[in-house]
């Protein structure tokens, strides 16, 4: 009888809930966790940190002969790209019981989200589950793939809606970026959506996209102002807040030792006699040796991303490269790291108006968008890390009159791809790459006995390669969207839709 | 809580029935009549029967037993004087009874009973011999008998296992035998006292094993495989704990010996985790290696789910069954048994290179081993860890035994004293081990006290309570240094640093104390004796276990047992760590992350917790007609809650040197934290109800069922309750067949099982993960979908066996097969994550079977007057199989598929190769590795196995067991890894000469694409290849071509096939006629060796033995002396 009563009914269920877990949360809360995927878990520490601006030729990498450095860009990751979505709908769920006004800001957020991740997702590898998607909880684990054409509606339309939403919203909680600020927000929204335009521009005929018309519509709405309103990550001094490259003794970052800048990118800056250079950059000690000074641009020297490791490694050993700016090393706070920046917007609005979308002066938008980056780069470096070469006020108007567009439409297109290259070291991740995919501007080298491009040498590889677990869990669905979109073969050089 | 109710009403119900049986089943008085009715039982059958119907002890000298023809036997209900007669005198013989014991013995005269009394008048000059009978466990034997040699006379021994005889003749011999005794014969020249530890004959028939909860039984009536490990096995080379002892001593059990300090091996039985039982308690928290050695009386493995049936879910797998020693003989015994061993080489340690320095190119460079050329008179800017600043220095190669200076002689010192006093009503056993393992790393020691109590008490004739308690302390203040990812010793050492530097010169690690190290690097690595003494992880574990075991004889027939075990433990790990480190790839314990910071750290985390376990079982038996009946109802409770709570510093130590929370460096961001906390609450509860039935017909056919009721706290509330049962059976053929003279006894057996898992701790909550990000709280939707009516995971075991004595035992021989399907398995199964969630939940379609083979053949190879050898030799595999695939939910790869393995190695980077097999290289000259997965083979080893041998000859023993893996894929990580760093012994090569002196190019062997293309489906398969070959001719860097081959999985995965010579002792015996006169009841000196000899088919630097490879720490060779004495 003692038995049974020991053994009597305890509260089975009880005994199996875990006291130190939650099974409520909040809409702040779940706003935290997805801008925070978004946006610092994206842009990932360390050496991840320099994965995109290997494959986008500003820094080279002499760890090892790394694929990101020579065009092999291996499968992307629906986990990293999808997963946080879930938490979309239980955020609007919570949200619902706040005040209509707050509750709109949440679901803006929400499509904003969406929207976001889907565009990154779909400009890796074309056609992806997409009105199918994030189903999970309904049953549906086996997504079908929707056609890029339709996540790209899609994600035109839940920008639209986001616009609207945050218009009607006021400020929430949970958000480390903007502060809940649906201003700013609003503006983001909008400035993205003329970035996914733009990634249509070769679509400008398809009726039911629309592109021009609603480039121009967009265009009319708040936009991003200056870089305080760029989509960034700003770091701190503590543990795990970092800035991503730095290496302090908060976060040890023993990758530092392996950088060297591109010879694509120090080239430019040299060409056009642009002082950001003295930010970015550090003069190569081989040069320093032949008595070159810090502050002239001589002092300074790229390596080609493209040539064989061997040769790159050897001018590692000489010292004949370039490294980043100390201050990106020895800086916790160094700068914050966009994901779409003002200049950016600026630089869309200038290819708009060359491409004749918009009547805006192409120019006008051509020189805001140097001058965004400018002050950006003025206002986070400090005289101890710029080699005493400063980009005042008199500098920057006279360099934006040297380097005004010119030339035939194409000229204009390049100058423009190349000012957003020279603006784009450690911010907005593969942009320069999508950029360059998109256009061919800035002009990347091909070297066919050093490209690891896993099928064809002589390529630059246009794609990722869907992932395995699709492969292994979502087959027949992944099968024929191979299927319609390369022929059956899952391959690095398949030319998706928008390419198209 | 419907399933509740059900449950307490059966335990209400068990109740009862416990009750009324006590009142129901009539008492039946002590057999005296004998009924016996077979045809042609042999003679020991018969006097077993006898026996076992009467329970007297019956004497019988082994000459007579095998003398004595087999005969028909008619007796039904026979007086026991009247069936002795009509069975002994056809064949001459005659007996007396003394005591509890029937002695037989050869008849001379007529008249058949002789009672014979040791009070009788001595003879002229007789002397008395006296002396106690043991058997090698030092339990006294009683009702042995003690014949002089070609007399009449006789004694035997008394419940104590003395004896006293007297002898005439000076040279008279005493012949010491009883059955299942190999009988000895000892001359009495010149002594007055012969004490004698009698061997069981070899492999007994009559083994007797611990079955699930503990309840003995006959070996023979067993369907299932069992295998036994005597405690003396493990006792004379003693390692830090038994478990490397039982490496290949039992067929199906693999243990996967860890060469790390404070290390833990893997203990697999059919590939899985068995349950550890203690003198019948499932402890929730013991381990094998929290039990001393010397406290093992013996080991029995119960293989599969089977054996363990009665344990539920728990004992899916098997279970080991300790027995600790109980009493010895009678009144006192000390015991004393200590072996020490140190370090004598290594059977297998990493080497590296010792050309090159640190590099690249041939340059030297803050990273890599590909640096200059050393010792040809270069010289370069290096740190110099004397003046402790950057100066021109030679560049010779002074660090070649870097890795050997650093290594310190291991040394394992076991040692254990135990205090028995026996009585007539039970014993008190009080023993204390100490352990000390010196590791083989500096600062790495290890204490562990083991103390333990435990005692049986009889309460008349009807009750009995046996209790054991132990308590383990363990602590190491530094257990850090293993591992690559965790930057341990040989990452540093070895992998990472070359030979350009003599370690032995940076002993003085600090620049400035606690913030500046004395070191050439300044990052990834740190100076490994500053490793060892600063950047500490250290471990303090307690352990208590408990239990109580009442046994009430309610008649003879009709027992009732309550056995209650109690664990609990309380640890504590510390990690700290001094501003300046570079390394810091942080520790994790038991799943929590401490994490070392740059600017210094300190870390506390104290995990406690309990487990208890309750069975309360009535346990019946009953002989009706030729049946023997036993039934056993029992219902249990296990209860188990673990806790951890812990804090670490996030941001550094303010004061250098000083660890305390107290000293955490405040954030100066808002909302973020300077001291992060740890902690967590893990509880289980499940309620079980169980029975058995056995039938045993002429004891020669068996079998047995069981059931078993479990509700667990786990289960969703309707899924609760479940039910499991299994049936077993086997026969004793030889009993039935004319059983030719060199067979012995054979018996074939055969088993079904159903066992049931729940789910685990919390995997039906959906808990959002909440954590802070940026100074805000961010909270996780969960990433699993949980599916509806989940039900407990299955398996459904069978097994066939076979198991025979031969030669009049001296060969057994033993063999079982068993299938085990895993089906409606609870599995979390990946779903594809475009649906937004990583798993699901579910009970899944896709099933596998496990099916392996167990061969063990043991016996007696040589036995001659003063030499026996007894030997052993087991064979086991076991392989996984996919039987079905789940249309909806199972992996669509190639390799997933009915009849396939589960164990497959498929992995990318095999090197592409042409029609005729040549290595691909690509435009840049590497070879070509392919982008899709590959099958490389298979992970399981084909099969391991033992070899153990014992060879006593005169006071000499001579041990020696070897064991081994064959077959199966395993990533040699240590190999691959050092031809990335250049430190690979292998790369020291002529080629790399040519390129790092002469700048000269490598051409890889193989041919180059010069046209065509290939295209690739989804999977990988060739769609279409139009590529056109030439030999290649494109100059590559050494170096890059190197790195690049030398650590893909091409040239990492490797056979992990070993054969290792794993013990080896010699002892010494001193002789009885030294001691006989002392109060030392026996002495033995060994040499001991443990970990001695390897051989390996692919791995060069590091023991496979260890089951995977991350930067294994060297496999010690031990070396030591044990000496053992009892007073």
């Amino acid at each position: 009888m003692l038995l049974v009563s020991v053994m009597g009914c305890k509260n089975f269920d009880e005994l199996n809930t875990d006291p130190d877990k939650s099974l409520v949360s909040s809409a702040p809360w779940l706003a935290t966790e997805m801008i925070k995927n978004i946006t610092s878990t994206a842009i990932t520490r360390t050496k991840g940190f320099t994965e995109p601006y290997q494959h986008g030729k500003y820094v080279l990498f002499t760890e090892r002969k790394e694929g990101t450095q020579y065009n092999n860009l291996g499968r992307a990751s629906f986990s990293d790209h999808l997963w946080t979505l879930r938490n979309v709908a239980p955020m609007i769920a919570y949200a619902e019981q706040l005040p209509e006004k707050e509750a709109n800001a949440y679901k803006a957020l929400g499509h904003f989200i969406r929207a976001w991740q889907f565009f990154q997702l779909s400009m890796r590898v074309g056609d992806i589950p997409y009105s199918e998607a994030i189903q999970g909880l309904d049953g549906i684990i086996k997504p079908k793939y929707a056609p890029q054409k339709e996540v790209f509606k899609g994600i035109l339309d839940e920008l639209d809606q986001a616009n609207e939403l945050f218009a009607q919203g006021e400020k929430f909680d949970g958000d480390f970026i903007y502060k809940g600020n649906v201003d700013q927000w609003r503006r983001l929204v909008n400035s993205f959506e003329l970035y996914v335009l733009i990634n249509l521009h070769k679509k400008v005929s398809d009726a039911d996209l629309n592109v021009v018309s609603k480039f121009k519509e967009v265009a009319q709405r708040p936009l991003m102002r200056n870089f305080d309103d760029n989509f960034a990550v700003t770091y701190n001094t503590s543990r795990g807040y970092t800035y991503p490259w730095s290496n302090t003794p908060s976060d040890l970052n023993n990758f530092t030792q392996y950088t060297m800048l591109s010879a694509t990118y120090i080239g430019l800056l040299k060409d056009h006699g642009d002082r950001r250079l003295f930010y970015v950059a550090e003069p190569a000690v081989a040069l320093l040796k032949q008595g070159k000074n810090p502050s002239s641009f001589d002092a300074y020297t790229g390596v080609e991303s493209s040539d064989d490791y061997n040769s790159v490694v050897d001018k590692k050993n000489k010292g004949e490269y370039s490294d980043l700016n100390l201050r990106y090393i020895e800086s916790a706070t160094a700068e914050p790291v966009g994901l779409l920046c003002h200049w950016d917007v600026e630089f869309l609005l200038a290819e708009a108006a060359v491409r004749g979308w918009i009547d805006d002066n192409a120019q006008e938008h051509y020189e805001n968008g140097i001058k965004s980056s400018m002050a950006f780069y003025s206002h986070y470096g400090s005289d101890k890390y710029n080699h005493g070469v400063a980009l005042d006020e008199t500098y920057v108007n006279g360099y934006v009159t040297a380097v005004a567009l010119t030339g035939n439409t194409e000229n204009k297109i390049q100058q423009i791809l190349e000012q957003k290259y020279m603006a784009g070291l450690f911010q907005n991740r593969y942009q320069a790459w999508f950029e360059f995919r998109r256009t061919g501007y800035p002009k990347f080298i091909l070297n066919p006995n050093s490209n690891m491009n896993p099928t064809d040498n002589t390529k630059f590889p246009t794609r990722w390669q869907y992932p395995q677990n699709e492969i292994d869990f979502n087959t027949d669905n992944l099968k024929s969207a191979v299927q319609r979109q390369y022929n059956g073969s899952d391959d690095f050089n398949g030319i998706m839709w928008i390419l198209q | 809580m419907s399933s509740c109710r059900k449950y307490l009403l059966m335990m209400k119900m068990l109740i009862a029935f416990l009750l009324c049986s006590v009142f129901q089943i009539q008492a039946s008085s002590l057999a005296q009549t004998v009924t016996i009715h077979k045809k042609d039982m042999t003679f020991v059958n018969i006097l077993r029967e006898i026996k076992k119907q009467t329970g007297y002890t019956i004497i019988c000298s082994s000459d007579i037993l095998h003398n004595v023809k087999a005969s028909d036997v008619d007796l039904k209900n026979k007086p026991l004087e009247e069936a002795l007669e009509l069975i002994l005198s056809p064949n001459n013989l005659g007996y007396y009874v003394e005591g509890k014991s029937i002695v037989v013995r050869q008849e001379k005269s007529n008249h058949s009973v002789q009672t014979m009394s040791l009070t009788k008048k001595p003879e002229q000059q007789t002397r008395t011999i006296r002396g106690r009978i043991t058997d090698i466990g030092g339990e006294p034997l009683s009702g042995i008998s003690v014949l002089v040699k070609g007399t009449t006379k006789g004694t035997s021994t008394d419940s104590n296992g003395e004896y006293a005889i007297d002898v005439s003749a000076n040279d008279a011999v005493l012949i010491f035998s009883s059955i299942g005794f190999v009988a000895q014969e000892i001359s009495t020249v010149g002594k007055t006292q012969i004490s004698v530890v009698l061997q069981s004959e070899s492999s007994d028939i009559d083994e007797v094993v611990v079955t699930a909860l503990g309840i003995k039984r006959e070996e023979k009536s067993l369907g299932y495989a069992v295998q036994k490990v005597s405690g003396e096995a493990l006792q004379t080379v003693k390692g830090v704990d038994v478990v490397q002892s039982l490496t290949g001593k039992t067929a199906g059990l693999v243990i996967k010996n860890t060469t790390e300090f404070y290390g833990n091996s893997g203990i697999e039985m059919r590939g899985e985790s068995p349950l550890l039982v203690i003198n019948g308690v499932p402890y929730g928290n013991m381990s094998l290696k929290d039990i001393p050695a010397d406290e093992i009386e013996e080991i029995t493995m119960l293989k599969g789910a089977t054996a363990a049936a009665l344990y539920g879910s728990r004992g899916s797998a098997g279970a080991v069954m300790i027995t600790t020693k109980g009493g010895v003989g009678k009144g006192l015994a000390i015991d004393f048994n200590s072996n020490t061993m140190f370090r004598a080489g290594w059977v297998a340690i990493p080497k590296a290179q010792t050309s090159y320095g640190h590099g690249l190119n041939g340059e030297i460079a803050d990273d890599y081993v590909w640096g200059p050329k050393l010792d040809i008179g270069n010289t370069a800017m290096q740190w110099n860890p004397k003046t402790k600043q950057m100066e021109e220095m030679p560049l010779v190669s002074s660090g070649k035994d870097n890795f050997k200076n650093f290594l310190e002689p291991g040394m394992i010192s076991n040692n254990n004293i135990s205090i028995t006093q026996t009585g007539e009503n039970g014993f008190f056993r009080s023993s204390l081990s100490y352990v000390r393992d010196k590791g083989q790393y500096p600062n790495q020691k290890m204490n562990k006290i083991n103390y333990s109590l435990n005692g049986e008490l009889k309460l008349g004739d009807k009750f009995s309570i046996e209790s054991q308690m132990g308590y383990l302390r363990s602590a190491a203040p530094q257990i850090w240094g293993g591992g690559y990812n965790a930057q341990g010793y040989i990452y540093q050492i070895l992998m990472w640093s070359g030979p350009d530097y003599d370690l032995r010169d940076y002993k003085d690690y600090w620049v400035t104390p606690n913030e500046k190290q004395n070191w050439l690097y300044d990052a990834w690595y740190d100076n490994p004796y500053l490793i060892a003494y600063e950047k500490l992880l250290g471990l303090e574990e307690n352990k208590l276990n408990a239990s109580l075991t009442m046994n009430y004889s309610i008649q003879d027939n009709l027992k009732l047992v309550f056995r209650n075990g109690y664990d609990t433990y309380r640890d504590e790990d510390k990690a700290r760590n001094p501003a300046g480190i570079y390394s810091d790839r942080g520790p994790s314990v038991s799943g929590n992350s401490f994490g070392w910071n740059g600017k210094g750290f300190y870390g506390v985390n104290q995990r406690w917790g309990n487990s208890i376990n309750s069975d309360l079982m009535l346990m019946y038996n009953k002989s009706v007609g030729e049946f023997d009946l036993d039934v056993l109802g029992g219902g249990s409770l296990y209860y188990y809650q673990d806790k951890y709570q812990g804090a670490k510093t996030v941001n550094g130590l303010s004061v250098p040197g000083w660890y305390s929370l107290a000293n955490a460096v405040p954030s100066d961001a808002p909302g973020i934290n300077s001291i992060d906390h740890m902690a967590g609450t893990t509880k289980q509860q499940v309620n079980s109800v169980y029975g058995k039935l056995s039938i045993a017909w002429k004891d020669a056919v068996y079998l047995d069922v069981t059931g078993r009721n479990d509700w667990s706290s786990t289960q969703p509330e309707n899924e609760r309750s479940y039910f499991y049962p299994s049936v077993v059976g086997s026969v004793v053929l030889s009993e039935f067949m004319d059983t030719p003279t060199w067979l012995s006894m054979w018996k074939l057996r055969g088993s079904w099982t159903i066992a049931k898992s729940p789910l685990g701790v919390y995997d039906s909550n959906r808990p959002y993960s909440v954590s802070n990000a940026w100074g805000l709280v961010s909270s996780l939707y969960p990433e699993n979908l949980i599916g509806n009516e989940l039900l407990p995971s299955e398996t459904r075991t069978w097994e066939v066996g076979t198991a025979g004595y031969f030669f009049n035992k001296r060969l057994y021989v033993d063999v079982a097969y068993f299938d085990k399907l895993y089906y409606h398995r609870q599995i979390e199964q990946d779903i594809a994550h475009s649906s937004g969630f990583k798993n699901t939940l579910i009970n899944t379609k896709e099933t596998y079977a496990r099916r392996g083979l167990e061969i063990t053949l043991s016996g007696t190879v040589l036995k001659k007057e003063n030499i026996e050898w007894n030997s052993m030799f087991n064979y086991s595999y076991q392989h996984r199989y996919f039987v079905d695939i789940d249309p909806v939910h199972s992996k669509s790869d190639q390799w997933t598929k009915p009849g396939k393995r589960l164990d497959y190695y498929a992995e990318t980077e095999k090197v592409l190769r042409d029609p005729e097999g040549n290595m691909i290289h690509r435009q840049d000259g590497n070879v070509w590795l392919d982008n899709y997965r590959r099958l490389y083979g298979y992970k399981d080893p084909n099969f391991s196995f033992g070899f153990t041998n014992n060879v006593k000859w005169k006071d000499w023993t001579f041990g020696v067991s070897i064991d081994g893996r064959i077959g199966g894929l395993m990533d040699n990580y240590v190999y691959g890894k050092m031809f990335d760093t250049g430190s690979a012994p292998e790369t020291d090569t002529p080629e790399r000469y040519d390129e790092v002196v002469n700048g000269k190019k490598y051409i890889g062997k193989g041919v180059k694409v010069v046209s065509g293309s290939v295209k690739y489906d989804t999977e990988g398969n060739i769609l279409e290849d139009t590529r056109q070959y030439a030999p290649n001719d494109i100059p590559v860097s050494y170096q890059e071509y190197t790195r690049l081959l030398g650590n893909s999985w091409e040239s990492r995965i490797h056979n992990q096939s070993f054969i290792k010579l794993r013990e080896l002792s010699v002892s010494y015996n001193l002789p009885s006629k030294w001691i006989n006169n002392s109060v030392i009841r026996n002495a033995a000196v060994s040499l001991t060796g443990q970990n001695l000899w390897l051989w390996t088919k692919d791995f060069k630097y590091s023991d496979p033995d260890v089951g995977d490879e991350d930067m294994n720490a060297p496999s010690q060779r031990m070396l030591g002396i044990n000496l053992k004495i009892g007073f």
